[in-house]
């Protein structure tokens, strides 16, 4: 059983999103429940600090009226004791800055409240890929390769990473993966202790998927990946080779 | 022999002082952040070369003018070619800052007679140390100096233009040997050190008026042209407003309109009807005004006017070309932790790239700004037609636009380089092109 929880300062909108909720998870017979739905922040926090169950799903008001908290800080809050929380988003038209609320809070979805035909159309629609979702992530068994940049946490699928890279900057590494390229802080050391199996340190400044690996240049201790040429070391030439055969 | 060696020591210490002051200045000139450890080394390394083999000559062949002129030329040139190596790598510019660097470091130098003692003699220890204490003392002063007067704009602004470049080399040239220019008249002249020290002090006067009465036109000008940018954003700003004004007006007409006729619905108890009126004035206020109500609301959480101005000037260029813009800045920006014009240039590059991809494929654009405890973000976004290579993209000249292109990106990287507190990010998924932007430290 998978718990909702509702906050919004606007009793006349919790009480038909409420009632929409329930409504859909009896037609659509979803293993839901409204855990906590309030008007303060501060009493939704409370509750879901003695949760035991994480990963639960949330729905919050853009604007709440309180004085520590806005949807955004709210948000944030929930993500740091629920880090698998589904965050959706309670709004009037136009006012919202969804993409900053994706970015930052991972915010799944936003609902209009603006009329109740299309708060009922939106909510159902949230409420259905909120399931679909649920039911991807009960299939996806991949392993994810987490880092930090500033205060957002990425995920990259570790099938999908190339390699690593040292960068000019002290303490900086560079992530090469499908279609994207990120820069975080950190140090290869650890990156390589983290991932072990299919990855290896072919240089002091290369960490490369070795699944990945194109071609191996052995005169000139170099190799080619995703169309980039990594350096090779002397002392990591046999590991690598014989890693490779 | 001993003598030669312990005379040639005193002279080597003496004049690693001066070679400090030269690469003091020569950082102060084209206004580099000093790194003493860089500055300490360099000194040494020129004093090393150029000090014994001054004090060789000097000795064996004493008092012979072209001998002495191409001395002093050669200390230039080597700290030139020293220079241009570690410190500026336009050669122009280095070679302006090398050979003034010189020039006031002589009249520093000279300057430095008037307070000594009569019996000076240049390989006496004690007399060197009060000379070479009272000339970084003098250096300390002339370098705040340097930077009060603006210098280094004023060089930035001499090499902008081919002509003035050479004028100022040359006279960067005549100026670093002048000393002997003066030795000419030496023999009608009681006494050389005191005339030495008048002249310097006289032409470094006229240096410090030449620079102020400069700054104070340069200072008068980029003045004009900040009020030039703020007068162009506030019409800008203006004309969104009126844009609004206008359209309000029309709403307003519409507004009456609707309500009449949800009025006259309402009557009849067609509740159906209603509804529909009141759905239909929801969406007539989204598209009329809402978004560019939005937009003005956006733009006001930006305080760094640079930012705001730039960001203007696009949005105007993506209203000419009907590219839809979605922006967001949640939170008020208010300091970023980077060079004003670093963040110019670095988000101008990217906002182009988006706009010239979006006018290509009839796309759109995302911008998207946030501020928090732990930086600045800026996130850049638009459609894309065709894959690209990501891996490439870091590559100079790399572009999709074929040749003579890419260097946009090459130089945000080389910009974004210099900074340990910027993290890149860039993506290409779904059709979509991501760059992000994160600039770490103080944010709010």
């Amino acid at each position: 059983m998978i718990k909702i929880f509702v906050c919004d300062d606007d009793d006349m909108i919790r009480l038909e999103i409420e009632k929409q909720i329930n409504n859909q998870i009896i037609i659509h017979e979803y293993d839901w429940k409204i855990e906590v739905s309030c008007d303060s922040p501060i009493f939704l926090l409370e509750k879901l600090r003695v949760q035991e169950n994480k990963g639960n799903i949330y729905f919050l008001d853009v604007d709440l009226k309180h004085s520590k908290y806005d949807g955004f800080s709210l948000g944030k809050e929930i993500r740091e004791i629920d880090p698998n929380a589904i965050i959706s988003y309670i709004t009037n038209f136009g006012d919202l800055a969804f993409r900053t609320f994706q970015y930052h809070i991972e915010a799944f979805d936003y609902i209009v409240k603006s009329e109740s035909s299309k708060l009922l159309d939106s909510l159902s629609r949230c409420l259905s890929s909120i399931n679909q979702k649920l039911l991807n992530d009960k299939k996806d068994t991949v392993a994810y390769f987490t880092c930090k940049v500033g205060n957002v946490v990425k995920h990259l699928r570790l099938d999908d990473i190339y390699f690593f890279e040292t960068s000019s900057k002290p303490h900086h590494i560079i992530l090469h993966a499908k279609n994207q390229c990120i820069d975080f802080i950190g140090e290869l050391t650890s990156v390589e202790k983290e991932l072990k199996d299919n990855f290896l340190r072919v240089h002091r400044s290369y960490l490369v998927a070795l699944d990945k690996i194109e071609e191996i240049d052995l005169k000139k201790n170099q190799l080619m990946i995703n169309g980039q040429i990594c350096d090779i070391s002397r002392k990591a030439k046999a590991i690598l080779l014989k890693k490779v055969q | 022999m001993e003598i030669v060696l312990r005379g040639m020591f005193v002279y080597w210490v003496a004049s690693f002082f001066t070679e400090l002051v030269i690469v003091y200045y020569a950082y102060k000139i084209v206004n580099q952040k000093i790194n003493w450890m860089k500055l300490l080394l360099t000194a040494l390394f020129i004093d090393t070369i150029v000090a014994p083999t001054n004090y060789l000559i000097v000795i064996f062949f004493p008092s012979r003018f072209i001998l002495s002129v191409s001395i002093d030329y050669f200390v230039m040139f080597f700290n030139y070619f020293v220079l241009r190596m570690t410190l500026e790598k336009d050669w122009i510019k280095s070679f302006i800052a090398s050979s003034f660097a010189y020039f006031i470091f002589y009249q520093t130098y000279v300057a430095t007679f008037a307070l000594l003692p009569a019996q000076y003699s240049w390989s006496n220890a004690i007399n060197q140390t009060i000379s070479v204490v009272i000339m970084l003392v003098l250096a300390y002063i002339i370098g705040k100096l340097i930077d009060k007067l603006h210098v280094s704009s004023f060089v930035e602004r001499c090499i902008k233009k081919r002509q003035y470049s050479i004028i100022a080399c040359i006279v960067g040239f005549f100026l670093a040997g002048y000393t002997h220019f003066i030795w000419v008249i030496a023999p009608y002249l009681k006494d050389i050190h005191i005339t030495y020290s008048l002249f310097a002090i006289i032409i470094l006067l006229v240096l410090v008026g030449l620079f102020e009465y400069n700054t104070k036109n340069i200072v008068y000008k980029e003045r004009q042209n900040m009020w030039q940018s703020v007068i162009e954003q506030q019409q800008s700003y203006i004309q969104n407003l009126e844009e609004i004004q206008k359209n309000l007006k029309i709403y307003r007409h519409d507004f009456k309109n609707i309500m009449s006729g949800i009025y006259l619905s309402a009557k009849e108890g067609n509740i159906e009807k209603v509804k529909n009126f009141m759905q239909e004035m929801f969406e007539d206020f989204e598209t009329s005004i809402d978004g560019k109500i939005n937009l003005a609301n956006q733009l006001t959480n930006i305080y760094i006017t640079e930012v705001k101005s730039l960001l203007m000037l696009k949005i105007n260029e993506m209203q000419q070309h009907n590219i839809p813009l979605h922006l967001e800045v949640f939170y008020p920006v208010k300091d970023i932790n980077m060079d004003k014009k670093d963040l110019i240039r670095c988000i101008g590059i990217l906002l182009d790239n988006a706009i010239e991809e979006a006018k290509e494929n009839n796309g759109d654009v995302v911008v998207v700004i946030t501020s928090d405890q732990n930086g600045v973000l800026f996130l850049i976004e638009n459609s894309i037609s065709k894959e690209i290579s990501i891996s490439n993209i870091r590559k100079k000249g790399y572009s999709t636009k074929g040749e003579d292109r890419g260097l946009g990106l090459f130089s945000y990287q080389q910009i974004t380089d210099k900074y340990e507190n910027i993290t890149r990010m860039t993506s290409c998924q779904h059709s979509r092109f991501i760059q992000e932007l994160r600039i770490g430290g103080s944010g709010k």
